[in-house]
């Protein structure tokens, strides 16, 4: 005991020698990256066959620095970063705002920030920092009344306007998952998740078919009756609040989505309608995977893949030239891995010590299931495009630099458990 | 879970990871039962349509809105042009051969060209080989009754821009060219094409937004041998807005044709009531549809391009000394003034010493003592000498910009539109917009030249037409325009009360009537019967640049309440505005006079 409270005690920035366990290098959390990485080195190779681009070759070299990033991270208790959350916040908000006087625009949006010789892209560091700054707000006290949603909703809101207005639809529907993922593991009733997010459905339904909605509304305000105190308070706001989304939702259509953001709405719902643009993509996608069959084609043999007939197939759709290379035995691999992942670092944020590093975690896993589902939804042709791309897979230097420090942070909170654990 | 309060007071939470264990299960079954579905079920079809690219993509290219004049005249449409390619490598050398002959025999042309074109073609990896441009009907008909003799040879036909009229109002209309590969990777976000076209100059490129259309494809399967089996989606490419000129093509086409002994020169005719242009022309002149050209032979392109004499520069919108026609800006700058009351009276002088020279009077004589107008009607350089000496250089200056001088006419084209110049003391003092600040004083002798139009002055035959319009109107100053429709949320500005004393309109506009009664512009009626009272003003100007004089003549009629107001303006014409300029705008008042 006394031994534990000196880890806390004592100023060292680093955990003692004794409190590390060398076996981390090997964890799982860490190991499986590092396979996704070397996968998809091969396929953005793939991809990229024609053109002296050297981007596999950044990838693997990004995933490999990630690996020693998260290892070196995992040496520092968690505890230490406190002090440094709040000037994070806002350094990432800073470089969030910079982006629409310096960024760099790509397809329509700005997302990225040059700094001299290399640039980034602030958004990805914008979700670590939330999950940081969520965490430190959330670790106090759970979440037992609307007013305890004040602080927490008016950290997220600052980045997350910003990283929509980019624009940025996919990271900002992260940034939302999250922290709802982040809320319920304080004790936030599931019920409220749902009457909040349920708020797509209410706008869908405007559009589809307004009449459903003289069902749903009520139905809503009985969910926040069952779940909350003050039932009958919470039964209004929430009709209010609903309602208020359904006369809103022809507003935002037309004057918050970008073009191309309604484009990938409809052609969702309506693959074609636009034959030209993104339909073409999404069924050449299709197309890619399944033909790749039990086996596939072999790494660096896809067809499809390498006379590049699916746009963005190292970034987005990187699962495509996975499928149609390594076949449906590939892809089971990676879900898998996939799987595995998740899994760990839910039993990591379950048994985490303090509120603070399970929050953390459980921020981290949520990011990055909330990315995978939604990638592989899309390239699969069972969600609509957004442009979110798969952790770890997917070539993006930022963002896998970002998963790795994630990583690294999880493997410091199992550190801590397992140094608790074997005294 | 004793040791969960470490570092605060804080009772750790209740963690049920079973709701997010469900959601991953849930969702990672669905994507491994539609992995299943795609690529164990389905993996035959798809695999047929990976090997054999079932899926094509017919792009099917928007018909870009027509051009008309007035009257419904069609000024730019569309037709469809065939050419005849090739794909090498379904042709091996040998049946190259063959087909060369054959093809050379077929069409009736040499088959030295085809084997030109097809080794450029070789030598450049082409995936596909233009082996003629622009077939005829015939041509097409003699190639498909013998296509199948000829695998891998195609006629492509593309929709082009077609301009019946060739070179008239060729600078109004403008023209197309494909767009460039840095400008693709910008336009493409708004939907256009590689290989696309895009309005460059003029009405095509003013109202590209709206005239454009919308590109629309069809994703269709097809089967192993290539025939169409089924569409899987289509969206029908959108026609683009036509848009309605102002012109009127048969003012326009007498405007040209006055043109054409001309070494150079502008013509504007435009409705001075509210600004609407019926003719503009400027030569020298160009065919546009040498643009929809696919090769465009290098000496064509370089007498467009290179040429000295600048075919693509409208002069119309491009500056020049007015001369005499000026002078109706330093009348209205002495009677606005007050010192000049519309009574004065001015001995004329065979020449007046400003600075170091003395400024002739043009007849070397003088006109003895006149009036305002009785000045415009002789043209008297010597009376304005003696205005614009007495008013100064800022208070013409302050007339002309309300006359709309020295700034954008407010014509749609305004891509190719100069502003001009007009001198100011300011402008003197900052260095002429060529030297030093402080270096360039205005001088005694540049009030001379600013009185009566010269080197100080410069002017665009459009800026003319709407100073006199604002004459001829009563005071409103119009705003040049080429069609009633808006453009991208423009609408056309409503005429402009000017601040100007009306009675000194009037007066100027008497001025203007005595000159075309009595004076320089007398011969506006010869030969020609019942024309209604013309006003008008001539003009005989020293280019400043240093070529022979220019020569213009601008008038309007009826002169009370004008319908139609013309500039002609002929450039490095030496000889006299009446003498030049004139005759070009009586042949128009003919032409308007019949209709």
């Amino acid at each position: 005991m006394v031994n534990r409270i000196s880890l806390i005690k004592n100023k060292r920035f680093f955990y003692k020698k004794d409190k590390i366990d060398r076996k981390i290098v090997f964890s799982p959390l860490v190991v499986i990256p590092l396979v996704l990485v070397f996968i998809s080195s091969i396929l953005i190779k793939s991809v990229q066959r024609e053109f002296v681009q050297s981007d596999f070759f950044n990838h693997f070299f990004t995933g490999l620095l990630g690996y020693f990033l998260a290892i070196f991270i995992s040496y520092i208790p968690i505890e230490r970063i406190r002090k440094y959350l709040i000037p994070f916040y806002f350094c990432s908000l800073v470089s969030l705002l910079l982006i629409y006087f310096f960024g760099i625009s790509f397809y329509g949006a700005q997302r990225w920030l040059s700094l001299g010789i290399f640039s980034f892209q602030p958004s990805e560091v914008a979700k670590l920092s939330t999950i940081l700054i969520l965490a430190f707000v959330l670790e106090r006290k759970s979440i037992s009344s609307i007013k305890d949603l004040i602080l927490p909703f008016s950290i997220v809101i600052i980045p997350w306007l910003l990283i929509f207005f980019q624009p940025d639809l996919g990271t900002s529907l992260v940034l939302i998952v999250l922290t709802f993922v982040m809320l319920y593991w304080c004790q936030m009733p599931i019920e409220w998740i749902f009457i909040l997010t349920f708020c797509i459905f209410t706008s869908i339904f405007y559009l589809v078919s307004p009449y459903l909605l003289i069902v749903w509304i009520p139905l809503m305000g009985y969910l926040a009756y069952r779940s909350t105190q003050k039932k009958i308070i919470c039964s209004v706001l929430t009709i209010v609040l609903h309602t208020l989304v359904s006369q809103l939702t022809p507003i935002i259509w037309e004057f918050g989505l970008k073009d191309y953001q309604k484009d990938r709405l409809i052609l969702f719902l309506d693959p074609g309608r636009d034959p030209l643009g993104g339909g073409y993509h999404l069924l050449q996608s299709k197309i890619a995977i399944g033909s790749g069959g039990l086996l596939g084609t072999g790494l660096l043999n896809g067809k499809l893949t390498n006379l590049q007939f699916i746009p963005e197939q190292h970034t987005d759709f990187i699962f495509s030239a996975l499928g149609e290379e390594l076949g449906f035995l590939g892809c089971v691999l990676v879900l898998f891995l996939f799987f595995t992942l998740i899994s760990q670092l839910v039993k990591v944020s379950k048994n985490a010590r303090t509120n603070f590093e399970s929050l953390i975690v459980i921020g981290i896993t949520s990011t990055f299931l909330f990315q995978i589902i939604i990638n592989l939804f899309m390239t699969i042709g069972l969600g609509p495009v957004t442009g979110i791309p798969l952790p770890f897979m997917s070539y993006g230097r930022t963002s896998l630099l970002i998963n790795f420090i994630c990583i690294g942070l999880a493997l410091s909170a199992l550190n801590r458990t397992r140094s608790l654990r074997n005294k | 879970m004793k040791n969960s309060n470490l570092n605060n007071n804080t009772p750790t939470f209740k963690r049920e990871p079973l709701v997010i264990y469900l959601i991953t299960s849930f969702t990672f079954l669905l994507i491994l039962l539609r992995l299943i579905f795609l690529q164990l079920l389905n993996h035959d079809n798809y695999k047929k349509m990976s090997d054999e690219n079932r899926i094509r993509l017919l792009a099917t290219q928007p018909i870009r809105g027509r051009i008309i004049d007035k009257n419904g005249l069609i000024l730019a449409d569309n037709r469809l042009r065939y050419s005849l390619i090739i794909k090498p490598q379904y042709v091996d050398e040998n049946e190259w051969q063959k087909y060369k002959s054959e093809i050379s025999k077929l069409l009736n042309i040499s088959s030295d060209s085809l084997q030109r074109k097809y080794s450029d073609g070789i030598k450049n990896k082409n995936f596909s080989i233009t082996l003629l441009d622009d077939l005829t009907v015939d041509q097409v008909i003699k190639f498909k009754e013998n296509e199948n003799s000829l695998n891998g040879v195609e006629i492509l036909s593309r929709i082009i821009r077609n301009y019946p009229y060739k070179n008239i109002a060729s600078h109004v209309i403008g023209y197309t060219q494909p767009i460039t590969d840095s400008e693709f990777s910008i336009l493409s976000k708004k939907g256009y094409k590689l290989n696309d076209s895009i309005g460059r100059t003029g009405i095509e490129y003013v109202f590209e937004d709206q005239i454009r259309g919308e590109w629309g494809g069809e994703m269709i399967e097809v089967n192993s041998s290539g025939t169409f089996v089924k569409s899987v989606g289509i969206k029908p490419s959108k026609q683009g807005k036509d848009v309605e000129l102002t012109i009127d093509m048969n003012l326009q086409l007498v405007a040209e044709e006055v043109l054409k002994d001309k070494k150079a020169g502008a013509i504007v005719v435009m409705d001075p009531r509210d600004g609407a242009i019926r003719a503009m022309a400027s030569k020298p002149t160009f065919d546009l549809n040498f643009f929809s050209k696919d090769f465009k032979p290098q000496k064509e392109y370089d007498s467009l391009f290179n040429s000295p004499t600048k075919p693509l520069f409208n002069r119309a919108l491009n500056a020049y000394d007015p001369g005499s026609v000026w002078k109706i800006v330093t009348a209205i700058a002495g009677l606005e003034s007050g010192s000049f009351p519309p009574e004065t009276l001015l001995e004329t002088k065979p020449c007046i010493t400003y600075g170091s020279q003395c400024f002739r009077e043009h007849n070397d004589l003088g006109f003895g003592t006149i009036g305002y107008e009785d000045a415009l009607r002789v043209s008297s350089n010597t009376f304005f000498y003696q205005i614009g000496y007495g008013v100064g250089v800022d208070a013409i200056y302050d007339v002309s910009k309300k006359l709309g001088f020295a700034s954008l006419s407010g014509i749609e084209i305004s891509e190719q539109e100069n502003i001009g110049l007009v001198a100011s003391s300011k402008w003197a003092k900052e260095g002429r917009g060529w030297g030093e600040p402080g270096r360039t004083p205005w001088v005694p002798e540049d009030i001379a030249s600013m009185s009566i139009g010269q080197f100080v002055v410069q002017v665009t035959p459009i800026q003319l037409a709407r100073a006199y319009a604002a004459i001829a109107n009563g005071g409103y100053l119009v705003t040049p325009h080429l069609s009633k429709q808006k453009r991208q949320g423009v609408t056309i500005q409503e005429p402009k009360k000017i601040d100007i004393d009306p009675i000194n309109i009037e007066l100027v506009k008497n001025g203007l009537r005595k000159v075309v009664e009595s004076g320089t512009g007398v011969s506006i009626n010869y030969g020609v019967s019942n024309l209604p009272p013309v006003s008008g003003k001539t003009g005989t100007a020293e280019d400043g640049e240093g070529g022979s004089d220019h020569a213009w003549f601008v008038c309007f009629t009826p002169s009370d309440k004008s319908e139609l107001l013309i500039v002609a303006f002929a450039q490095n014409t030496p000889g006299g505005g009446s003498v030049h300029a004139l005759p070009m705008a009586r042949e128009i008042l003919k032409v308007w006079n019949k209709n």
